[in-house]
């Protein structure tokens, strides 16, 4: 064991050089898993972080908030659906608005403040009241560019006075804006000159029932949660390359540092068979090689993630970064393991070392 | 050079690690690389190749493709627009389709052949010229293949294929203005024209895009003109998106790179007590770098023509939804630098040889 850490002590800069190649893999998937995470749950939060266990859509929708065209008469068919806790109209409008930062794309949800997909996670302020119009809480990353309560929003010709935020609520990585129904219509018909004098269209239902389960509404698709958010446009493929490339990373990253000690300990053959010539037993050695791994790994796990935290405070603010601690106990699991898998890989082979060789044979 | 390669003929395993180890660190650039140039281009692809320099968006649209609406007579105002060469309508929406692996969304495009506005990404057939005629980007399309749009229940014929023209990571089709038109009245009839989402403009030999988009602004009412580039940048989202794999493809690379210099460095010094023995009996330090040179080469070598079978089995097997080709710039590129980067760090710790005395060979530390 005094072995192996005399070894880590004396030969400084050969472990530096290990464990910062170790670090630099950590660093890279833990980063890769971040920027992931933060473009995934940036463009789903408006339908992740809400009261709506699902979303019921015209048939012809696909599933988008954006497509989806009803009548506000579907609430009520909805609320009779078996399964189904609260119905309430949900209605979205891509545009731009006016704020005291400047001109910022908005993504505006109307809600009935009462009812099923309510956001759940205000921070500050509060969501707008029952029967409360011209008012609206507001996504955080919306606050972060320096929106604040009190301060007016302008979408179309009406504005909306802040009275609330909300966290982790984006939806396509633009910042939301929750409002009325009505007041949403009215910013909705101003845009959208097609829809002047419409006054009982949504987009979208809001249901409130079992967690996970779609309940059947005749003539509605209906959708969980989840699936609503995996139907934004482009939000699976997005998903599914990010997942491809983080497991990708993950394993590649896992047979490296498995590789790399392997060869790390190889390369040492000569070492090992003087000391079993000194009469070293072939446990001790392998523990020692065991402990140097683990010794490492956990060094440059921690190298690794403290970088990677600190990438995530210098990049763009248009970048989303996630740091999830789920993410980093798997990646610092699945390195550690590699890492002792890779140095017993060579143990077979320190124990087959005859230590004759130590005085002069060929290895 | 014999030294180089008995030793690596000696130490099999070794090397078989080392090169597996590199192998899977290329693999890992060129794959993330690769994936994440497919997702990008399959998001803007569509703008990016339409045919023309400028692209004209309605005021109101806040630089927004997908909000803009333009009544159809606008072409025509901004042709007279100095600078302007042409100008072609394109409508942009997402339809209900039947498409060869199931009913899903997809992204319908409605431009003219041979005007601007239509898509430059064809690899086989023609662009539609008929009602009946469709071009396909995604969704594994061959060449006579139908596609049915169900808001109007009919079925149109591939007749054209192209490469890096999708919008939203979607299957994209393109099709004859009048198609667009008759999917648009299907699902809202009695609208009294079929507005377009934008005008594409080619700009006459030696004009500067971004002055003849300026001038479309002062010139038409209730418009705003844009470079293309800086139309396919404006689309939301994309500055994350492009932000986000911009980041990730370049500390892989990046990465990637030191963790192979360090390998190389990590076993070059390993073997200096080796090396300091072959001085002492007469090897000059240029021998012993040729021979680390040579290792490397091989290595790198080896594990690029490895990394690149295994990019190319993954990017085979992939079920992401988007087209992903493996580029050749991409594979000469990485290996490249791959092996400039190892070679500087192998001989970076071959010169610390040059300074050790080759007495210690024979016993002093």
């Amino acid at each position: 064991m005094m072995l192996a850490l005399n070894e880590i002590r004396r030969g400084r800069g050969r472990f530096a050089a290990i464990i910062g190649a170790l670090a630099l893999i950590v660093f890279l998937v833990l980063t890769l898993a971040a920027l992931g995470d933060g473009l995934f749950y940036g463009s789903t939060g408006a339908v992740r972080n809400t009261t709506a266990t699902a979303y019921a859509f015209n048939s012809d929708a696909e599933g988008s908030l954006i497509r989806s065209s009803l009548k506000e008469t579907a609430v009520a068919r909805a609320a009779r659906a078996p399964g189904v806790a609260a119905a309430s109209p949900v209605g979205v409008l891509l545009s731009a608005g006016d704020t005291p930062a400047g001109e910022q794309d908005l993504a505006v949800f109307g809600i009935q403040a009462d009812g099923a997909g309510v956001p759940t996670t205000v921070s500050e302020g509060r969501l707008p009241a029952p029967g409360e119009n011209d008012t609206a809480a507001i996504d955080q990353s919306l606050a972060t560019s320096g929106v604040a309560v009190g301060d007016m929003v302008t979408v179309g010709r009406t504005d909306v006075e802040v009275v609330g935020v909300v966290d982790d609520v984006s939806y396509q990585l633009q910042p939301t804006v929750w409002t009325s129904v009505r007041t949403w219509r009215e910013m909705r018909n101003a845009v959208r000159p097609e829809f002047t004098g419409v006054t009982d269209d949504i987009n979208a239902v809001a249901i409130e029932g079992p967690e996970g389960a779609a309940p059947q509404v005749p003539g509605l698709t209906v959708l969980t949660a989840e699936q609503t958010g995996l139907a934004i446009p482009g939000v699976a493929q997005q998903k599914s390359t990010l997942n491809t490339i983080i497991y990708t990373a993950l394993a590649v990253a896992a047979l490296v540092v498995a590789l790399f000690f392997a060869l790390v300990v190889l390369e040492k053959r000569e070492l090992f068979a003087a000391l079993k010539a000194l009469g070293t037993s072939t446990t001790r050695l392998g523990l020692g090689v065991v402990l140097q791994a683990v010794v490492a790994t956990l060094i440059g796990i921690v190298i690794g993630a403290v970088a990677s935290r600190l990438l995530g405070m210098v990049v763009p603010e248009q970048v989303p970064t996630l740091f999830r601690n789920d993410t980093l106990l798997t990646i610092a699991v699945f390195t550690l393991v590699a890492g002792v898998l890779g140095a017993a890989f060579s143990l077979r082979r320190i124990a087959r070392i005859d230590p004759a060789t130590a005085i002069g044979g060929a290895l | 050079m014999n030294l180089a390669l008995t030793e690596m003929k000696r130490s099999k395993l070794k090397f078989g690690l080392l090169i597996g180890a590199v192998a899977l660190l290329v693999f890992l650039v060129l794959f993330l690389t690769t994936l994440s140039t497919a997702l990008v281009t399959s998001i803007t692809g569509a703008l990016n190749g339409l045919d023309g320099q400028v692209l004209v968006y309605s005021d109101a649209a806040r630089d927004n493709l997908q909000a803009s609406r333009l009544p159809p007579t606008v072409v025509a105002e901004v042709e007279k627009v100095p600078g302007v060469a042409a100008a072609g309508g394109v409508t942009l929406g997402t339809v209900s389709a039947e498409l060869l692996d199931g009913s899903g969304d997809l992204q319908l495009v409605g431009s003219t052949a041979g005007e601007p506005g239509a898509p430059t990404g064809l690899v086989a057939g023609e662009l539609p010229a008929r009602k009946d005629e469709i071009a396909m980007d995604g969704s594994g399309y061959a060449l006579g293949d139908e596609v049915t749009l169900s808001e109007v229940d009919r079925a149109l014929t591939v007749v054209g294929l192209l490469k890096g023209s999708q919008f939203n990571a979607s299957p994209t089709g393109y099709v004859v203005p009048a198609v667009y038109d008759e999917v648009v009245r299907a699902a809202n009839p009695g609208v009294p024209f079929v507005p377009l989402n934008a005008v594409a403009v080619a700009v006459s030999p030696g004009a500067d895009p971004a002055v003849v988009a300026q001038q479309i602004t002062d010139d038409v009412p209730k418009v705003k003109g844009y470079v293309k580039g800086d139309a396919v940048s404006l689309i939301p989202g994309v500055e994350s998106i492009t932000q986000t794999f911009g980041i990730l493809v370049g500390l892989t690379f990046v990465i990637g790179i030191v963790v192979i210099g360090f390998f190389f460095l990590i076993l070059t010094v390993q073997k200096m007590r080796t090396f300091t023995l072959l001085r002492a009996i007469g090897a000059s330090t240029g021998k012993l770098s040729a021979a680390v040179a040579v290792q490397i080469a091989v290595v790198v070598i080896a594990a690029g023509i490895l990394a690149v079978l295994l990019t190319y089995g993954a990017v085979q097997g992939l079920s992401t939804g988007i087209p992903v080709t493996l580029s050749p710039v991409l594979v000469t590129g990485t290996v490249g630098a791959v092996l400039l980067f190892s070679l500087l760090a192998g001989l970076l710790s071959i010169r610390r040889i040059s300074g050790i005395d080759p007495a210690t060979a024979a016993g002093a530390r």
